[in-house]
């Protein structure tokens, strides 16, 4: 029977050594020399070497076929620990290039969703609670209706049909209004408000003009 | 190992894993399951085996974010693998020396039925603290006796003692 730790033999302790070829040249060849005379250790290594080649040769297991799900239903209560515990050290340098995307879009439609609720909310406020003052009350928009066919008055101030008179007094009222708002932006050069009334009013102003125009170079015979 | 030299097969999955892809890590599961069972069972024994495989797998999970891919991850992995179940073993140990004071002390005890031959897992099992995981490591797993004395945290001469030792125990066991 083998009987080890039992032996005063000084190599016994570096047999193992020998075997994994871990011994210097000159050690291996005074161990080699003493294995030409010992019996003892020459069968030691022999076994050694075959305890070796049967721990190496050992066979290699699949895990059983119930771990993954095991596995899988344990990562779906850790999900939590593992975003939070690291996401500080994990993207404390660089912010990964899918995370950037995502922060990318979220931002776009944050400022597309609430910039569309801020203007909708500011253009009702001021058509609702904003009242005009009286210098700019605009002509309704019915009385630009295009003229109706037909023979036009003449373009003589005096000689214009009394229908018309009304349009040609719009015209009057809006430059004299026109007038005012421009004065008034130009003492208050950033209200926008009174920057769009003059727009609008210049705009009607010269739409009613181009249309008494029409009519009175119609009505004096002007092609 | 020189990163440029291999590319890292499991750079992608983990990549995916660490922002919790579930699916990814499943593919990495599979690759490397049965080295990282084998392992188990060698450490742990049989019985744990499955048990053991699992923790390692979840505390890969829970570390996925350290891998910076300066060392390919199944070199990673199976570091990790060696320190879960070591320390598991330990646990385990420590369990059984509360139960019964007596039986680690016996393990290495010879055995009393000079006839009886055991295959290497019993023998494995058999092996008192420290020799077990330095003959796993060595002769199974691949590890240098550097590698060995940095991952048990003793000195290099330690190791090679160790693991003379249980080879030379290894041997009346297994070839009585």
């Amino acid at each position: 029977m083998i009987t080890p730790f039992e032996t005063d033999d000084p190599w016994q302790d570096r047999l193992s050594e020998y075997v994994d070829g871990l011994l210097a040249a000159p050690e291996a060849s005074a161990l080699e020399a003493h294995l030409q005379t010992c019996e003892s250790c020459r069968r030691a290594v022999a076994e050694l070497r075959v305890v070796v080649d049967r721990l190496r040769s050992d066979r290699i297991d699949k895990a059983p076929e119930d771990t993954w799900p095991r596995i899988a239903n344990r990562l779906g209560t850790q999900t939590v620990q593992h975003t939070r515990g690291r996401w500080p050290t994990r993207y404390s340098g660089s912010i990964q290039t899918g995370t950037l995307r995502k922060i990318t879009i979220a931002a776009a439609l944050t400022v597309t969703f609430v910039g569309g609720i801020w203007a909708g909310v500011a253009l009702s406020l001021m058509q609702s609670v904003w009242t005009p003052p009286g210098w700019m009350t605009v002509i309704p928009r019915r009385l630009h209706i295009p003229p109706r066919p037909g023979p036009l008055p003449s373009y003589a101030a005096d000689s214009i049909p009394a229908e018309w008179i009304p349009l040609q007094r719009s015209v009057a009222e809006l430059d004299r209004q026109l007038a005012s708002a421009s004065a008034a932006l130009k003492n208050a050069p950033g209200n926008e408000a009174l920057r769009r009334v003059v727009q609008q009013l210049t705009r009607e102003r010269d739409e009613l003009r181009v249309l008494l125009d029409s009519v009175a170079r119609g009505h004096s015979g002007i092609r | 190992m020189n990163r440029g030299a291999t590319e890292d097969p499991d750079k992608r999955d983990v990549a995916r894993a660490a922002r919790g892809d579930t699916r990814a890590f499943e593919r990495i599961y599979v690759t490397h399951s049965s080295r990282i069972h084998t392992l188990a069972r060698r450490i742990l024994g049989s019985e744990l085996a499955a048990d053991g495989t699992q923790d390692v797998f979840v505390h890969a999970w829970e570390q996925l974010g350290k891998f910076r891919g300066e060392s390919l991850f199944a070199t990673l992995l199976h570091r990790l693998a060696v320190n879960v179940l070591l320390r598991q073993a330990e646990v385990a140990r420590r369990i059984a020396a509360r139960i019964a004071p007596g039986f680690v002390e016996e393990l290495e005890a010879p055995m009393s039925d000079a006839a009886t031959t055991i295959d290497i897992d019993s023998a494995l099992a058999r092996l008192g603290p420290g020799l077990r995981e330095v003959v796993v490591l060595h002769d199974m797993e691949g590890y240098t006796h550097d590698e060995i004395a940095d991952v048990l945290a003793i000195s290099i001469s330690a190791s090679k003692m160790r693991l003379h030792r249980g080879r030379t125990l290894l041997r009346e066991w297994i070839l009585r």
